[in-house]
């Protein structure tokens, strides 16, 4: 068996399962790259400036993006390809999880508890917008369990992720943490957090980078809905050194009491909501902060980009992604106003991708929008 | 499909759900090609680990060790053979699609031949 583990919790492949999985990076390398250079090619020269006109100049929307493209022979063969590769992605990885998930549950028993905690509540319902579809295409999702004391949404992901990213995200995965944790330290210099909340951090891949990156007594939060990939977390977190205090827990409402974190981040967690969830999880926030706490979502919202609209809109509609088309045209100052933030301390801005804090940029097309606002210091003090 | 929302149970796991909930979208004027892309496509797969497991073999091979199951798990290829299959695997998938990388019937192939035909009449 070909040993590729980046820590010890991280699932086996045999030989020709890594071949198959080796063959689906290549393939998503390929057809990411056809979809991309032929939509955005006639998206530029053909489409935009011929919706503009029909639409007596104003910018064409998400709909009628997705409508032209689809017109396009060249766009659909990709889009085709592109669903396809992603359904094969976890017809082949899946596999590969089920045949190993009863030693993976028992070396994830074995890692629990040894530094930071698992809380698991199962008394936490799954909103309504993590069910109604099974996300990004994975079939049971993330929250599906096979068995007692199950791991397989997390271990899968693991490996997925891996794949689907490309490399980009390096071999931890956690280029989303480092690089928010990087905007966080160029946009507040003089910030040190010491208690720290990661909203819908998955398998934790974005949230140990915080259990490093401002100091050793930090006390490193995370929160999920999916008991799974929680679990996993957990004992990936424990193989890899971190400390982390994983929670089930929706972000809508916790069970924190004001006031508890100096700083409270996400990592693509807000298009994976919906418009009610999103205010309320940015209302939480909001309650959850110290004075002088920062908030810091990142997600991937570019609404300027013509091509990452239609890949937003692409996405949403055929890749089981349902929130992630409306959020490009959400009012992100509008929201944080409401959830009572000052608007004169609200940042919005779109951080590069980079694999370590003080790294160069990652790729120079990738980048996030931060949500960010301040709370004012404590008064008196 | 249909196992969601049935909790845990103690035991042997119990299957993995293969499809996702949620429509299954198409983008073919006809479904079935949709279909039979895919099918075409996990074939290429096939093809691609079958000539791995034999770059493998013939690697053992080399280094005089015969091609058992126990010697092809234990492989592990150096830096020079996974750059050389990936090298590989793109070239196969520049091969299966080539005919996509081929100019298509809305983007003026046809009405620039024309004027070529139209040249030498």
């Amino acid at each position: 068996m070909q040993n590729n583990s980046i820590h010890a919790m991280f699932p086996g492949a045999t030989h020709d399962e890594q071949a198959m999985q080796s063959f689906i990076k290549n393939l998503r390398v390929h057809v990411l790259r056809e979809f991309q250079e032929s939509g955005r090619t006639v998206l530029e020269a053909e489409i935009d400036p011929a919706l503009r006109k029909a639409n007596g100049g104003r910018a064409p929307t998400r709909r009628q993006l997705r409508e032209a493209l689809a017109q396009k022979p060249r766009q659909r063969w990709w889009s085709s390809m592109l669903r396809i590769t992603q359904e094969m992605l976890y017809d082949t990885v899946g596999p590969s999880i089920e045949r190993q998930l009863p030693e993976l549950i028992e070396r994830a028993r074995k890692l629990r508890g040894r530094t930071g905690s698992l809380t698991l509540d199962p008394s936490v319902a799954m909103p309504r917008y993590l069910t109604a579809v099974d996300i990004h295409s994975k079939p049971g999702s993330y929250q599906q369990e096979l068995a007692e004391d199950d791991v397989f949404p997390g271990a899968e992901f693991d490996r997925t992720y891996r794949l689907y990213s490309m490399g980009m995200y390096g071999p931890n995965l956690d280029a989303s943490g480092w690089s928010l944790i990087a905007w966080i330290k160029q946009t507040y210099p003089d910030f040190r957090p010491r208690r720290i909340l990661d909203m819908g951090c998955t398998v934790g891949h974005s949230t140990l980078p915080y259990a490093e990156a401002f100091g050793d007594d930090v006390e490193v939060h995370a929160i999920d809905v999916a008991a799974p990939c929680l679990r996993y977390a957990h004992a990936r977190a424990v193989a890899m050194g971190r400390s982390v205090h994983f929670s089930q827990q929706n972000a809508e409402r916790t069970n924190f009491a004001d006031g508890s974190f100096d700083l409270v981040v996400s990592h693509l967690l807000m298009h994976e909501t919906s418009h009610a969830a999103l205010r309320n999880i940015i209302k939480e926030t909001e309650r959850l902060l110290a004075p002088g706490g920062v908030m810091a979502h990142s997600d991937g919202v570019r609404p300027k980009d013509l091509f990452s609209r239609y890949y937003a809109e692409w996405m949403a509609h055929f890749n089981n992604e349902p929130f992630l088309g409306t959020i490009q045209d959400e009012d992100f100052e509008a929201i944080c106003a409401g959830a009572g933030f000052d608007p004169e301390r609200v940042v919005l801005a779109q951080a590069p991708l980079r694999r370590r804090e003080d790294g160069p940029e990652a790729a120079p097309l990738s980048s996030f929008l931060v949500v960010g606002a301040r709370k004012p210091p404590r008064l008196n003090a | 499909m249909g196992n969601e929302g049935r909790s845990a149970m103690p035991g042997a796991p119990r299957p993995r759900q293969r499809f996702a909930k949620g429509r299954r979208p198409y983008f073919m004027k006809d479904p079935d090609v949709d279909r039979l892309l895919a099918i075409v496509t996990a074939l290429a797969a096939e093809v691609s680990v079958t000539r791995e497991r034999l770059d493998t073999v013939e690697r053992l091979a080399a280094e005089g060790l015969p091609a058992t199951p126990e010697n092809i798990e234990r492989y592990e290829p150096p830096p020079e053979v996974q750059t050389a299959r990936e090298i590989s695997r793109a070239a196969l998938l520049d091969r299966v699609f080539r005919i996509l990388a081929a100019p298509m019937e809305d983007e003026g192939a046809e009405a620039e031949y024309q004027s070529i035909v139209e040249q030498f009449a």
